[in-house]
């Protein structure tokens, strides 16, 4: 269980401190997949980073009851769109790294989602396209063997029909210990994908729900989206009435 | 035995780092060299000719060793520099490009951003100085070699 209690996060700007998050309470349980959705600046990234100790924050975060650190640090996985693969070295380079450094990596998952995804093997990482290396993030962070999985949009520059694959490529290859937290903006893609969504706005959480409550609902996740961040649809008519 | 890129980031460009800094180790032993031509300068200058034999001048007094190889070693400057400043380099290539300091934060094992920042400058200094010393063993030798024991300075 990863459990964020009253986690807060305040970075200096220039007009004085500006809070990423606010007393956020969540807590994943084993084999959990979890949408974190919001708008831009909502703080999703920021969450993310605070639960895996690359930025300080107020509150507490515990993975099994246990403070996150150098001791079980390596329970947690991280895709991002930032990339975090080292650019001058190959896939296979990057095995061998791994699985030096990680006792559980998963080397039979590796070479079947390189070879699913046609990645080629021996070229260095900085020679691959956008899509070929966001690719290339994601199977690093699910290979890792890594109990929690978050990813950070980690499908920004891949085509639509990428990452369809890669949704259905997830669902079929997680174990039912792993828990992944997928931060997206791709709200109508993941809906099938997910198990529950949590929304974040201005750094507090505003929504947490199951997909199947959803169902019982007969609501769909855009329309829950939209209902818990009050987005009103006539807004844009009624700003463009004005100008004109 | 151990590979070399072991010693660095990985995927760290450590050949270029590595010729980079042979040439500056290079030139700094070359520059050293002005040690000996002052040696010769000042062992001839012990010595008066008379039709054309060579004599010690009566009460010549060599230099010592320290005033002649004072400023000889001026370019080691320029490595040890290099060197020093070669650790923050290591860590900040791991924002260059990508931000493989998130998996390198993530690594179970106690140490390894650090030993990755610092094992091949530390290499770097002990063959730095084993250069240095050599040339300082060699130059003092050819001091002993080549000055006359009745012209040896009281301190070398």
């Amino acid at each position: 269980m990863l459990e964020i209690k009253k986690v807060s996060k305040t970075y200096a700007g220039k007009e004085g401190p500006q809070k990423a998050l606010a007393e956020v309470e969540l807590a994943l349980g084993q084999g959990e997949i979890v949408g974190l959705l919001g708008e831009n600046g909502a703080g999703k990234t920021t969450l993310l980073k605070c639960i895996l100790g690359y930025l300080p924050c107020r509150g507490e975060i515990l993975l099994d009851g246990e403070k996150i650190g150098r001791d079980n640090l390596a329970r947690l996985s991280f895709a991002t769109c930032e990339h975090s693969f080292f650019p001058n070295l190959t896939p296979c380079e990057h095995r061998e790294f791994y699985e030096m450094h990680f006792g559980n990596f998963r080397a039979g998952r590796f070479e079947t989602l390189m070879d699913f995804f046609e990645l080629p093997l021996c070229r260095s990482l900085k020679t691959f396209s956008v899509g070929q290396q966001n690719q290339f993030e994601v199977i690093m962070a699910l290979c890792q063997g890594a109990d929690y999985i978050l990813m950070d949009e980690p499908f920004a520059g891949n085509d639509v029909f990428n990452r369809e694959d890669f949704y259905k490529v997830l669902l079929g290859i997680l174990e039912p210990t792993e828990t992944v937290l997928l931060s997206t903006h791709l709200i109508g893609e993941v809906e099938n994908f997910l198990g529950r969504a949590v929304l974040l706005r201005k750094g507090r959480v505003v929504g947490d729900i199951t997909t199947l409550k959803l169902e019982e609902q007969g609501k769909s996740l855009m329309e829950y989206v939209k209902e818990t961040y009050q987005y009103r649809p006539d807004r844009v008519q009624k700003a463009l009435e004005e100008i004109l | 035995m151990i590979r070399p890129e072991k010693l660095y980031p990985p995927g760290y460009e450590w050949k270029r780092e590595v010729r980079g800094l042979g040439a500056l180790a290079a030139m700094a032993s070359l520059y050293s060299l002005i040690y000996v031509f002052r040696l010769g300068t000042m062992v001839s200058n012990l010595y008066q000719y008379v039709e054309e034999r060579r004599f010690l001048k009566e009460g010549a007094l060599a230099e010592s060793f320290g005033a002649l190889a004072a400023g000889s070693w001026v370019f080691f400057a320029f490595p040890l520099m290099d060197i020093l400043f070669l650790p923050l380099q290591h860590y900040f290539s791991y924002w260059r490009q990508t931000r493989s300091i998130y998996v390198m934060r993530r690594l179970p094992g106690r140490g390894v951003v650090l030993k990755s920042c610092i094992q091949a400058p530390a290499l770097y200094l002990a063959a730095l100085g084993a250069e240095a010393a050599l040339l300082y063993g060699l130059y003092l030798g050819l001091y002993f070699l080549v000055v006359p024991g009745e012209c040896m300075p009281r301190f070398l």
